[in-house]
């Protein structure tokens, strides 16, 4: 088995409804879910990097998912966080669309094979428009973490 | 191994089919660009000039995807990784691929 699957990557207290309406804010309050974890040696320099791999292109992907994601060797192990924004958030995506899903990953550098499948595999996953949906419409953090297990 | 080509048909897919390939580990691919002969033949060659007006019919886009992958079922599961992608070649000819085992890479 080649692909990976991304529930392993997922726990369920990284994933939150989120509030912010603008791109900074949301990129904030998504970094703090996963900035006090062990994985992360330096939250600071994490979030640095999340803005300036924005400057790069958007990670909005379209579709109303933003994928925002940094390599670095200060982070141990991979760390996803999962937003749900209700309102939407303007993030500068491809089709101008606002985002409602931010998938946020923040991954050690000498992983380079196993980010790429990982970023991959989330694109893939959330191209189905019907999970997507779901994902957006769930009441609480649990549905949302049943929606993505074994994915 | 096996030598995989896949051709691409449509523009509009070209970017999910190369995530299908990443998801299974294959970032080490070439893609090409090719050219519908058909277009060629009545653009480059006279006595064909006759087919322009059959050019509607024909696709223009072709990318070329050339790659190895160790086995059959990685390839098995590349399909898989394409249909999640939400194509569906048989409504509609995407793509093709085909596949060949390599008896020796040096």
């Amino acid at each position: 088995m080649k692909r990976i699957k991304i529930s392993k990557y997922i726990k369920k207290e990284h994933i939150k409804f989120i509030n912010s309406v603008k791109k900074k804010d949301a990129l904030k309050e998504m970094w703090k879910i996963i900035a006090d974890k062990p994985e992360i040696g330096d939250p600071n320099e994490l979030y640095k990097k999340f803005i300036e791999r924005e400057k790069i292109m958007s990670t909005g992907i379209g579709a109303g998912i933003a994928v925002p994601h940094v390599k670095l060797n200060s982070v141990k192990d991979f760390v996803i966080a999962i937003g749900i924004s209700k309102n939407g958030i303007k993030f500068d995506s491809l089709d101008g669309k606002p985002v409602h899903i931010i998938i946020m990953i923040a991954a050690p550098a000498h992983k380079h094979a196993e980010y790429l499948k990982l970023l991959a595999q989330i694109v893939l996953i959330l191209k189905n428009p019907e999970l997507r949906k779901k994902i957006i419409r769930s009441k609480n953090e649990d549905e949302i973490f049943e929606l993505l297990n074994n994915k | 191994m096996y030598q995989v080509i896949i051709f691409v048909y449509d523009e509009k897919y070209l970017e999910d089919i190369m995530t299908a390939l990443t998801a299974i580990g294959t970032y080490e691919a070439f893609v090409v660009e090719g050219l519908n002969m058909a277009n060629v033949l009545a653009f480059n060659v006279p006595i064909f000039a006759g087919l322009r007006a059959e050019l509607k019919q024909s696709p223009k886009f072709c990318r070329i995807i050339f790659t190895f992958i160790d086995d059959k079922e990685t390839i098995e599961e590349l399909f898989e990784a394409i249909e999640d992608s939400g194509i569906n070649n048989k409504k509609k000819k995407i793509f093709s691929i085909v596949y060949f085992p390599v008896e020796k890479l040096e």
